[in-house]
């Protein structure tokens, strides 16, 4: 995987589209951050090519797996076994899942969604974005870092976003 | 509103959940029972361990997840999502601490997920 930054999306989307080799679109993390994943030619490439178009950083990350694109099609498949065999149920609250970025409370779609996300990109921009359109105003961020809230700043920089 | 969001790999750091682990008896308690459920001792990387045993896909997933997961029940009451998201990983965190699925099966499939993954790693 590799961070591309200072590149608008669709830049960087057309890019992949044009390499032969295994790359995508995996990670909208904010407006100007967007990781991409595939196969090592395929990120090569890309990165090449991005850093020709002007992106300000092209930085291959030690992730050790082309997370969230087709080449992680196996281990969605083995997954999507466990996941139908665990029991849902419906959440206290509206689960945002990185596949649509949509709001979702039923059992059914959230364990589709859940099986999907192996192979598709995290949608965490459009999240953020539908989040503060459906009126959310703080953010708390639970576990290791601050990551999530650097990047919830990046979308509204007046928005409150703190560590539980 | 209020949205509780969940980090996904990359937010590791050696010491990670110690703090919850000395200082609350349910953390100690559900930290010791993932330990029991993934076969080895998780905490022991995450609170000693070096970054490069962090690192590894299959301890990164599980213990970002227990982090999270963990840190979020200790919040009790004053944890009230409106809406919660996660990134990636961070899903599974986001489902089982909004209650969509119970914390042992989240684990069990946060630790099959980063098995899955390492047999494709390069």
């Amino acid at each position: 995987m590799a961070a591309i930054l200072g590149v608008d999306d669709e830049v960087v989307e057309k890019v992949c589209e044009e390499i032969s080799e295994v790359v995508v679109a995996a990670n909208y993390n904010c407006p100007g951050q967007l990781v991409i994943s595939g196969s090592i030619a395929g990120i090569d490439a890309a990165c090449a090519k991005l850093t020709e178009l002007g992106a300000k950083r092209a930085l291959k990350l030690p992730v050790g797996g082309a997370f969230h694109s087709p080449l992680m099609e196996p281990a969605r498949v083995e997954l999507e076994a466990a996941i139908n065999a665990t029991l849902f149920k419906s959440p206290i609250c509206a689960v945002y899942q990185n596949v649509d970025a949509k709001p979702q409370t039923n059992p059914e779609v959230i364990k589709k969604n859940l099986i999907a996300q192996l192979t598709a990109p995290v949608r965490w921009t459009q999240t953020v974005k539908n989040m503060l359109a459906d009126g959310v105003n703080s953010f708390v961020e639970v576990g290791p870092g601050k990551v999530l809230q650097g990047l919830v700043k990046k979308v509204d920089r007046n928005v409150e976003a703190v560590s539980a | 509103m209020k949205a509780y969001v969940f980090p996904g790999q990359g937010a590791q750091f050696v010491g990670m959940g110690k703090d919850l682990y000395d200082n609350s008896a349910l953390a100690k308690e559900m930290f010791e029972k993932a330990n029991e459920i993934l076969g080895f001792r998780i905490t022991d990387l995450m609170f000693s361990g070096t970054e490069e045993d962090l690192k590894q896909t299959k301890v990164t997933q599980p213990a970002i997840f227990l982090h999270s997961v963990i840190l979020a029940k200790t919040l009790g009451d004053s944890f009230k999502p409106e809406a919660v998201a996660g990134h990636s990983l961070g899903e599974f965190s986001a489902l089982v601490s909004a209650g969509a699925m119970n914390f042992e099966d989240g684990l069990k499939l946060v630790s099959q997920r980063a098995l899955e993954c390492r047999k494709l790693a390069r």
